[in-house]
Formats: C-alpha cells, structure tokens, sequence
C-alpha cells in the first residue's frame, strides 16, 4: 500500500540544514497495523503528516496505493488523500459549532456525497458505534472517550483505505483508551490499514510491527 | 453551500458578541453609504420626471465676458426658428412672481410661473384636465387663461372637475382655468399656477430685456452638439446685429438636468466619497477583527482540511461568513438607512432641491445590497485565502505554537494604518469644512443682520395699479408698519440683500457705450427711504431716499462704492449721471453712495450695486419685502404688523416672516450641513481606528506576554515594555498619519471650490488633525502598553 524510498525533509536554520526525517524507507502492507514510536524530535508525527499527505516539502519517492505521490501536484494529493485517508487526532479536533451528526456528515459533504446517500452513511456509522443517542450533542457536550469515539467514527465514515492516528489516546484516561484501541484492532481485522503514533508500548502492542524513530531516523 | 450558510449562521450565533460588533460596526457603515447614496440619487443624479429626459436640454446666453445670462424674447424667436434641431421649444420668464389668488374667504398667495403655451408639451407632459394656453391667450388684451397645479387644484377646488372653465382672480385680474396638471408635476420647481407669456407685453419687448429662459427638446436622433453648431451660428448673428446689448454674446445648450443638479454634483459626491471612505474605513475596522478570529480559528480548519475539504472549500466556507456578516449588517444598515433618510428630510439643508423626494427606492436598495456584497467579499476574502495557505502539520500539532499567532500579523497591521489614514481623510475634511463654515458666518454682510426682522407683502395688482398715492398701498405700508410701537425703523425693497436679485448693465452719462462690455453690470434695488438705516448700510458720500425723491422730483439714484469706482473712479460720483438703459436711457443723477454690500449672500464676492427710489417707478410695485428694525424681540411683532398690512389692504396676505439673522444662517446652511455630516463621520472614523488600534495593540501583548515576561526575567523594564508597544503603535499610526497626509492633501485639492475662505493646504490645520490622531493613539495604546508593562515573568512564564 505504502513504499517510501530515500525520504528526507529538512529546514533551513540560518546557514545550516536541519533534518527532521532522514533516508526513510519504509513499506507498509494493505490490512497491516503499524505503530510508529521514539521520543518527542524523532520525527513521528512528521511522518504520519507526511503520509497523510499533508506535508509537500520533502525529497524522496512516496508510492502509495501504486501512485507516485512524490510526482503529483497539490490537487491530485488530496485527491488521493481523500479517497483513501482518515485522521484521528490526539485532541479528537472535533469542529465545535457541529453536532456529532455533522460533524461525521462534513467529510462526505466535503466529498460531493448527495445528501441523501450521506445521511445512510452517517446513520449507519452512528450505529455501528453506537452514539445514535449523542448524534445531537455538541462535542463540549461530550466525555473525552466519547469525543474520540466520534473522532474515530468521522476518520471511517468516508471508508478510508487507510486511517492516519497521531497519539489517539494521548489525552483519554487508560480505559478510555483501551476501548479506543480494541476498536482499532477490530477495525484493523475487518481491514483497514492503521498506522499510528503512539508512546505507549501498551498501544503499540495492538499492532502487528513498530517502527522506531530517532532523530528523523528509522532505528529499528 | 447550504451547510456552510447554516454552520455560518450557527458559529456566529454562538459568537455572539463578536457578531454583534461586526454586525453594528456593518450596519453604520452601510446605512451611512445608503443615506448618502439616496441624497445623491435623489437630489442630483435621478432623471428629471419627464419621458425622454436625456432629449431636454437648456438653452442660455453666455455674455462677452463668459458669464451665463438669460435671453430676450425676441432672442428667443430666433434661436427657436434658426435651428431645426428641436421637436419642441419653450421659454418661462425668469422671476416666478407671486400673485394673489382671491374671490375666496382668505386671500392666497401663489407661485406663478410665466411659460409659453408650448412647454407642457416641449417637457412632454399633457395636462391631466384640460388644456395648455391657445395662441389666443398668448397676447396681450387677448382672454386670460391659467393652467393650475394639482396641489392648488386640490387646495382650492378640492379637486373638483368643475374647476375647468371656472373664473379665479390673479391679482384682481378674473383668469379662466384652463388646464390642470397632473400630480406630481413640478415645473420649473414648486409652482401653483402656469400663466401665458404674451408676447406684445412690455418683459418680451426689446433686443436688451433679458427676461427669458429657453428650453428645448432635441428632435430624434439629433445629437446636442449638432444644436449647438446651429445655434452658434444664429448667436453670432444676432451678436452682429446687435453689437451695443448682445455684442460677443454666445450662447450654450447643456443638458436639463446640469442645468438644474449640475452643480449640486460635486458637493454630493464629496459627501458620497467621505461616505465611502467612512465603509471602507468600517470594512477595514471589521476585517481585522474577522482577521484576529481566522486566527484563532487556524486549528479549526486545518481540521476541515485534513478530513477532506478541499482548499475553495474552506476559502468558501469564510467568505460565507463574511457574506452572512455582511447580510446582516446590510439589514440594520437598511433600516438605519430610513431613519437617516427621514432624518435628513428635516434637518437637510432647505435649499437642497428635490430634498423631500429623497426615498429608500429600489434602486437605493440594490445599493445597499451590493455595498453589503462588497463589504462581505473584502471580509472574507483575506482569511479566505490564508486559509488555502494553511498547513495542517504545523497548525495541528498537538501544543505546538503556530507561526502565525506570535508578533505584530502584519494584514491586521495594514489594515489599523488604513483605518487611521481614512480617519486623517475624513478628519481633514471636517476641519476645512467646519473652517469654511465659520469664515461664512464671520463674513460682514455689508449691514447689520440683527434685530432685523423680514416680511413679505403682497398686493393684488388691480389694488396696485388702481391708485394713484406716491409709493402706493405698499408704501402706506410700510410707514404704518414704521409706527408700530417697538419698531424703530423700517423700509421695503423688491428685493433685500443676500437674496440675489436682477442686474442691469449701465454706463455713465457723458459716454454713450460702443460695445456690450462697456456697460457696467450691477445688481438693481428698488428701496423705499429709510431704506439704509433700516438694513444698517453704511453711506459713504451724500445721502439715501427721501419721501421727496417722488415722481415730480428729478430721477435719483444711490450707487455702491463698487460702482462708483467702476464708473468714475478718481472722481466725485455725487450729482454725476448714471444712465439705466431701459428704453431710449434713463439718466439716473447719483444722490449717494452706499457702502458694498454681499448681495449674493455670504459666500459671493462684493459686485457694483445701484438704487431706486421705489416712489419714481413708473409703474407700482405689486410685492414688497419689508425690512423692520426692531427694539425687541423681532419675531414678536409678526401680529401687529399683520395688521397693520390689513387694515391697509384687507386681500394683502403677509408671508415668509423671519428673522434676517436667520435667512442668512439657512444660507449656509449646506455648508454646516457637511461639515456637521463629516463631524459625525469622523467621529465614527476615529472612534473605530482606536478601537482597531486598541485591537491589534491588545492582541499583540496577549500573545507576547511569554515573550515579554521572558524578557523581563532577563532584565528589562516595563520602560522596555511600553516602548515596545507604543513603538509597534506608533509604526502603524504614523504609517497611515502619512498615508492619510498624502490622500488629503490630494483629495483637498477637489473640494477647494467648495470652501470659502479656507486655504486647503494651511499647516496648522494638518497639524491640529495630526495631534487630535496622535492623542487617540495614546489613548488607544494606553492600557495595552499599561498590561504590557505590568507582566509579571513568574506568572507568564508559569502560565505558559
């Protein structure tokens, strides 16, 4: 699914070049459940960023569903990335002025979903996390785990090949987040390819391999 | 879209007080911008009520010395026949005398305008009952006939048909009514009733009696220039043929509706440009402010943009924003709109024309609703685009400060510069205006305006002409309103300085003039006695009327100072002769001289002036303006004189009572009127810049406290502190107090024919408006720089 050759990105700080990831080659495989972890500078959230397709400012081939990402423009990236890529995020990002039903029916909406289709979609994604009860509230209205539950629901509710995780219990209390990672891993065994960035060895435990960083390298 | 129009309207909601801000700051912008495009549209630029008004054009003379003058009949009849490029021509008389309508239970003063039959039909208007005048009718001896206003056809009938064919008195005169025009009707002004000029009278006789106006409509398909060139041609004709009054003479054909508005344009738009301004300044003030909440929002779509929105997605779903911000502030821009409209109706100048026709119409909406797009569009537009640049690593990481919240955010920077240059504009503008106003008021008239009180008689011209007493019943007026007790002077005129008034070239008696420019034009008085002391006009040499200057007597004059010197000057003018070219020559022995007088009103230069006595008319007059010098309260005399008109003359009615002081005061009016317009505006422009620079100065010390506090830690003072954000301040005022310098001083330039006595590019002025903004920057910066100073390191840094 993913094959990235020689990737480097780096910034200019003064006279001097500084790296953030260095001659990064890595493959990941369709249904695999990677975690990628090191101390905070390694790296990792670059890397998820730059695999989510975010981040344009790196040297290197990126091939990712056997397109050459490093040889497209701006709008066919994102045309890729939102076909194929859900985010979570550590602080869930819900948009606060949207209810929870909005806020999974925005990504379609962003996607040129009819309406109609988008409100099956939405109903059935409520239902398969069964926060049909909350699809009115606000996300203030909601308990953090809730809050990340939703943010989950909303990275799965455009189908995404491959979900994008940056620290995704980082900010939950531990049965919070186990609840959040059995819901990866099942996630991950009905299919979807899950690479996350976590400090937590109990998380990274979920996954099948860990990829460890250090100073923009791959040292394991 | 119709989410993002729905999470707009929700996020703004839950914004509320933000919202609001924008919304009011909105609203006065654009209600200003609507108000004065109404007055602009309706005053000058709205098409006269005729069909086909791009057609009507004016027709005037131009005199030897480029000066715009009436015609003479007979000029008329020959423009009217040596061009072939008219559908229709008419002419109207250039006074609209009053007249005294009477039969009634109450004697009625109307305006009357004298007009060719033609010009209902030249304007393209048919009477809504009735007729226009017959050939018949336009002849002197032949039957009278009136065509009547809607307004008077109400007033005085009711509005009842039968008022066609019925017998109302002009001035004593029994006049058949002929026609009735249709509602709404107004020409040339506010006129009650249309009377037939007639071409053997003695106004239309002669080659030198300027008494006409010509208006014409172009024939289809004939352009304005093609009726100039043969119009030139019958001007230069007529300047050979009669090189003693018309000598040089020219002639110009403009549009109807120049003629009219034309001059109105540029003070219009003046007002309309420091309106704009006073929006563009709002749009900036509310800019910033969308600005400072993009940035807070940066997270928010860099969050929009990592699930999927595309960038004109997000540059959508600002602009929507600011679109449904600007919406709303067009709704209470709108409705401020129509209190400012009615407003403006009572407390505009007077004298603006069609000012009570001034309405939110259609089109003054589709205004307001494009003002509101633009302002959305300028709202949304830079956050639009900062948000297709925004990089989601960066703004998403998790704590992580972005690059855009720290420093001085140099948009919002511009924007406070722009927001003080348009407060300098407008502020400038004010204070030329104000001191233009006030070297008005300043202005010595050429007589003393106080305790002086102004009323207006009006004799029905049978009651006039039937009697044969010196000065007539108005004369006999006059001396019984001089009795009354508390009165301590009084005198008549046709006309009272200030108020304008005809002119005549004249000449002196021992030359006989070869050309046109050899007479002297001067402004004509017909004064009773008393005339001098009562007004305040100083004599310089010999003396004013006496009750003797008198039909038996010698014909006598009293020149002003101007004229004296213009036709002898280095010379006694006293017992000199001053000829009046009415007829063959009328030697006129010069008795006095008066001192100059501002006929024109305050903001006219002095022109030569010269006197009759009221007492040697050779035919009575039928209106008199009484001036009366008062020992009290002036207006307090108003009904005893009253009286005293009445038991003169029992159909005289009195009317257009006032003070001097106050007739002079509505004369500058328009020019009070800007300057209280731009007071108000540059008030709102300052009051805005500060809250902009109170905005941006806070914003910057929120986001600098750890920095501050830093720096603190490391040894700065406060001193340090506020000289940063008075420095940061001071860089952006002072970059739009040079920008707004270089704007005014441009812009002044335009509106220096405006002003009256002011020099546009004075230093004082720039300074004083240099010092007002330098006090509200201080004021504005005052507590930022205060919480700047006070940051206490432990606590920042702590809190970071």
């Amino acid at each position: 699914m993913i094959r990235l050759r020689d990737i480097e990105k780096s910034f200019n700080q003064g006279a001097s070049q500084v790296f953030v990831l260095r001659r990064i080659n890595l493959e990941v495989e369709q249904g695999e459940f990677l975690s990628i972890m090191g101390p905070s500078g390694a790296g990792k959230s670059t890397l998820l960023h730059l695999l989510g397709m975010h981040d344009g400012a790196w040297t290197g081939e990126y091939e990712f569903l056997g397109h050459p990402v490093h040889e497209l423009n701006n709008k066919q990236r994102q045309d890729l990335q939102r076909r194929n890529i859900g985010f979570v995020f550590q602080s869930y990002h819900l948009l606060d002025d949207l209810t929870v039903y909005e806020n999974l029916e925005i990504p379609l909406s962003y996607r040129g979903v009819k309406r109609s289709e988008r409100q099956a979609i939405v109903a059935d994604t409520l239902d398969r996390f069964q926060i049909v009860g909350k699809k009115d509230l606000y996300p203030n209205q909601l308990s953090g785990g809730q809050q990340q539950l939703v943010g989950v629901a909303r990275a799965l509710v455009a189908s995404p090949r491959l979900i994008l995780a940056d620290e995704p219990t980082g900010n939950l209390h531990s049965d919070q987040g186990r609840e959040i990672m059995e819901l990866f891993k099942q996630l991950n065994e009905e299919g979807t390819t899950i690479v996350q960035v976590t400090h937590s060895d109990t998380n990274a435990a979920y996954g099948g391999r860990i990829l460890k960083l250090r100073d923009g390298w791959i040292v394991d | 879209m119709s989410n993002d129009l729905r999470y707009a309207v929700r996020s703004l909601v839950r914004q509320f007080g933000f919202s609001a801000v924008v919304i009011i700051v909105l609203g006065v912008g654009i209600g200003a911008v609507t108000v004065m495009f109404a007055a602009l549209w309706g005053v000058a630029l709205r098409p006269l009520p005729f069909p086909e008004p791009d057609r009507l054009v004016w027709v005037e003379a131009v005199t030897d010395t480029g000066n715009p003058n009436s015609l003479s009949a007979l000029d008329y009849y020959d423009y009217r026949e040596g061009c072939d490029g008219f559908a229709s021509t008419a002419t109207q008389y250039v006074w609209r005398p009053g007249v005294v309508v009477s039969g009634g239970e109450e004697p009625e003063r109307a305006t009357s305008s004298i007009v060719s039959g033609s010009l209902f039909e030249t304007l393209g208007v048919r009477p809504a009952l009735g007729r226009s005048f017959r050939s018949q009718e336009e002849v002197a001896g032949g039957p009278s006939a009136v065509v009547i206003s809607h307004g008077f056809w109400q007033r005085r009938f009711g509005g009842d048909v039968g008022a066609l064919g019925a017998t109302v008195h002009v001035d004593g005169v029994p006049t058949e009514v002929v026609g009735v025009m249709p509602e709404g009707f107004e020409y040339p002004g506010d006129v009650d009733l249309w009377l037939p000029m007639q071409r053997n009278s003695g106004a239309a006789s002669g080659r030198g009696n300027n008494n006409f106006f010509m208006i014409g409509r172009l024939a289809e398909g004939v352009g304005r220039d093609q009726v100039q060139a043969q119009m030139d041609v019958v001007a230069a004709r007529i300047s050979e043929s009669f090189p003693n009054v018309k000598g040089g003479w020219g002639v110009s054909v403009v549009p109807l509706q120049d003629h009219f508005f034309g001059d109105l344009r540029p003070l219009m738009l003046t007002l309309m440009a420091a309106t704009a301004f006073l929006l563009l300044l709002t749009v900036a003030n509310v800019a910033s402010l969308f600005l400072a909440r993009a940035l807070s929002q940066l997270r928010e779509l860099a969050v929009r943009l990592s699930i999927g929105a595309s960038p004109w997605q997000i540059a959508r779903h600002v602009l929507v924003q600011g679109l449904v911000l600007s919406g709303v502030g067009a709704v209470v821009g709108i409705g401020l709109a129509h209190l400012g409209v009615d407003a403006l109706k009572v407390y505009g100048p007077a004298d603006l024309p069609r000012l009570a026709s001034i309405e939110m119409d259609g089109r003054v909406l589709v205004f307001s609703v494009f003002a509101a797009v633009l302002a959305g569009l300028a709202l949304g537009i830079a956050p639009a685009l900062r948000g297709r640049r925004i990089e989601p690593t960066s703004a998403l990481r998790e704590g992580g400060h972005t690059s855009q919240e720290g420093g001085w955010p140099r948009l919002r920077n511009a924007l406070v510069s722009v927001q003080v240059a348009l407060s300098f504009v407008l502020l400038i503008g004010f204070a030329l205006f104000l001191r233009s106003s006030w070297q008005l008021q300043q202005v010595d008239p050429g007589y003393e305006p106080d305790g002086l009180l102004t009323v207006d008689v009006q004799l029905p011209a049978a009651v006039a002409e039937g009697t044969s007493a010196p000065g007539g019943p108005l004369g006999e007026v006059v001396d019984r309103i001089r009795a009354l007790p508390g009165v301590v002077d009084a005198a008549g005129a046709d006309e009272l300085p200030s108020f304008g008034g005809p002119y005549n070239g004249v000449h002196r008696g021992d030359r006989t003039p070869q050309t046109a420019s050899e007479y002297v034009p001067a402004t004509r008085r017909i004064v009773t006695e008393h005339f001098f002391p009562t007004m305040g006009i100083r004599m310089l040499a010999g003396r004013g009327f006496e009750r003797t200057d008198g039909p038996g007597s010698r014909l006598v004059t009293v020149v002003s100072k101007m004229l004296a010197e213009r036709l002898y000057p280095d010379e006694d003018p006293l017992e000199r002769i001053m000829v009046l070219p009415w007829g063959d020559g009328i030697p006129l022995t010069i008795v006095g001289v008066a001192d100059d007088v501002r006929d024109f009103g305050p903001a006219v230069e002095h022109r030569p002036a010269f006197y009759l006595s009221f007492r040697q008319l050779p035919s009575a007059l039928t209106s008199l303006r009484v001036a009366v010098r008062t020992a009290t309260e002036p207006t307090a005399l108003v009904p005893s004189i009253r009286t005293a008109v009445r038991e003169v003359e029992k159909d005289a009615p009195l009317f257009r009572a006032g003070t001097m002081r106050g007739w002079l005061s509505e004369s500058t009016a328009r020019s009070r009127f800007t300057a209280v317009l731009l007071c108000a505006f540059a008030a709102i422009a300052l009051l805005l810049s500060a809250t902009g620079l109170y905005g941006v100065t806070s914003s910057y010390v929120a986001v600098s406290r750890r920095s501050i506090g830093i720096r603190m830690a490391l040894g700065a003072t406060p001193r340090e502190a506020l000289r940063r954000v008075f420095a940061g301040a001071g860089w952006m005022a002072g970059t739009g107090l040079v920008a707004g310098l270089g704007a005014s001083l441009a812009l002044a330039r335009v509106i220096r024919g405006m002003l009256f006595g002011v020099e546009t590019s004075e230093p004082a002025t720039y300074l004083g408006v240099s010092l007002v903004l330098a006090l509200v920057v201080l004021a504005a910066c005052a507590v930022p720089a205060w919480r700047a100073a006070t940051v206490d390191p432990a606590v920042a840094l702590r809190y970071e």
